[in-house]
């Protein structure tokens, strides 16, 4: 779109966000009084210098290159998706910030864009957040301590006999119980992964070893629900890079589900198979789909489809949740295909260890 | 084979009185063990000086001298050197553990427990802990 520059001036005055208006070379061609707020310095500063001067020094080197990068491909969209940016002011201090960039081709040329917004006030609120919620679950698990303690004590007949029904209510209120600590647990590794915090042990994992590890650990509730197993292993002996313990966790999560939605008798097929640099999982069961309805939130948290299936109960509504945030934290993908006539499958892809062979690929 | 004794008595800090009292019947009533009982830690360094425990378990988050400035504080003394001390803490992390650990405690449990269990898995600690010292 093209626009006179004295029109453009004026709405970039007007503008809440920091406008920041830099050339093909980098150099600074127009700010607004945002910037000069919230960067410390006057325009004449700015105007006709690299805008590296208002980044940390630390970042300044590889600028550069990503501000080129932006030329190749200049659709309108947020810097540095998933990277966290920093702004520098005059006196030297460095605060949060998103930027959103968009191309301007003006009389004088093509010319960068970018709103800067301070985000300090709200990664302030965010962390208050998650401190609140990481300390709230620590708190829940004392007086979980003595229900759980105490209902195991009376249960199993140590303060003496108890009738029937009575037990079978105890019962009732030891299980929810059980279920209220796996849910604040849950709660706890969920916010934890999502700011970072969950210190992932990234290394070449053997794919097939940990199948046979997480077939091995379900076997029991396979059993209880009268459902097998079928693995199909296309990937050749494949590793990926990830962290073993998570994806164990995955893989039972989503092997558990399979299990819990197949139908009694029926099977669930596990696959593996190579896809260009990736190594693909697949979880499938033949029970009745996914609804319509629910698509949409399938990996969101404390979304439950509503049935009357009972076997649903006894989940926290957090286990897609959860491996959604593991496997995008591993830089993998996760993803499902359903119909109610033959049932659903998970997939996950995560990255390959490049090795020797390379003969199997599929793509 | 075991050439060390059974475990027999265990002395037990923690603050909160019901989990006192729920602890007291899983390890007294389910695995008859002998438990002293201090509800601090101060209470706890007064207790040693009339008798050394088998073992002590001992809570993480407890008010005013708290598990792990106590955890440290029994570790100084001498006769205490060989008695195993187990932390009981509702943080189950790796790092956590890690730190306990290096804290000077010879295992961690994480709450909530298994009252049904607990006296057992005290009973393989400390018989681990004895393999280990070489008896």
């Amino acid at each position: 779109m093209m626009m006179g520059v004295a029109h453009f001036k004026a709405l970039l005055e007007a503008a809440p966000d920091a406008m920041v208006i830099v050339d093909r070379d980098g150099k600074i061609v127009l700010v607004n009084a945002q910037t000069e707020r919230l960067f410390g310095y006057e325009r004449a500063d700015l105007l006709g210098n690299p805008v590296e001067m208002l980044i940390p020094g630390r970042y300044r080197d590889t600028h550069p290159k990503y501000r080129d990068q932006f030329f190749t491909d200049p659709r309108p969209r947020a810097m540095g998706t998933g990277m966290e940016l920093h702004g520098r002011r005059k006196d030297g201090s460095e605060f949060s910030v998103e930027i959103s960039l968009s191309l301007l081709q003006t009389e004088e040329g093509f010319l960068v864009s970018s709103a800067i917004r301070d985000t300090t006030e709200r990664k302030k609120i965010e962390k208050l957040k998650n401190e609140f919620i990481s300390v709230v679950s620590h708190e829940l698990h004392t007086p979980l301590t003595s229900i759980l303690g105490s209902l195991g004590l009376v249960v199993s007949g140590v303060t003496g006999q108890i009738s029937p029904p009575v037990k079978e209510m105890l019962q009732i209120a030891k299980s929810n119980c059980d279920r209220l600590v796996r849910l604040i647990n849950d709660i706890l590794d969920l916010e934890k992964i999502e700011r970072g915090g969950a210190n992932f042990q990234v290394e070449p994992v053997a794919v097939l070893e940990v199948i046979e590890h997480v077939l091995q650990a379900n076997r029991g509730i396979a059993d209880q629900y009268c459902v097998s197993f079928r693995v199909e292993d296309h990937s050749a002996a494949a590793c990926v890079l990830a962290d073993r313990d998570r994806l164990i966790q995955v893989l039972t999560n989503l092997l558990s589900n399979a299990i819990k939605f197949s139908p009694r008798g029926d099977h669930v097929d596990i696959r593996i198979a190579r896809v260009s640099g990736r190594v693909r999982f697949s979880v499938s069961d033949h029970g009745d789909g996914v609804p319509d309805s629910f698509h949409d939130q399938i990996f969101e948290k404390f979304a439950q489809a509503d049935s009357s299936d009972s076997r649903q109960k006894g989940g926290t509504g957090l286990g897609l949740s959860i491996c959604k945030s593991i496997i995008e934290s591993l830089s993998g993908r996760i993803w499902f295909e359903t119909n109610a006539r033959q049932g659903s499958t998970f997939f996950f892809e995560l990255p390959a260890t490049p090795d020797t062979g390379g003969q199997h690929e599929a793509s | 084979m075991r050439h060390h004794r059974e475990l027999k008595t265990i002395l037990y800090v923690e603050d909160e009185i019901d989990i006192q009292k729920i602890v007291r019947l899983a390890l007294q009533d389910v695995a008859h063990l002998e438990v002293e009982i201090s509800g601090s830690g101060r209470e706890a360094l007064e207790a040693i000086k009339a008798r050394v425990p088998d073992l002590i378990l001992l809570d993480a988050m407890m008010p005013g001298m708290d598990g792990p400035t106590t955890l440290r504080a029994l570790r100084e003394i001498p006769r205490l050197v060989t008695v195993p001390i187990v932390f009981m803490t509702a943080k189950a992390q790796a790092a956590d553990i890690t730190r306990f650990r290096n804290l000077g405690a010879t295992d961690v449990l994480t709450k909530p427990f298994d009252p049904m269990t607990l006296g057992q898995r005290l009973r393989d600690i400390w018989d681990d802990h004895w393999r280990q010292m070489g008896s």
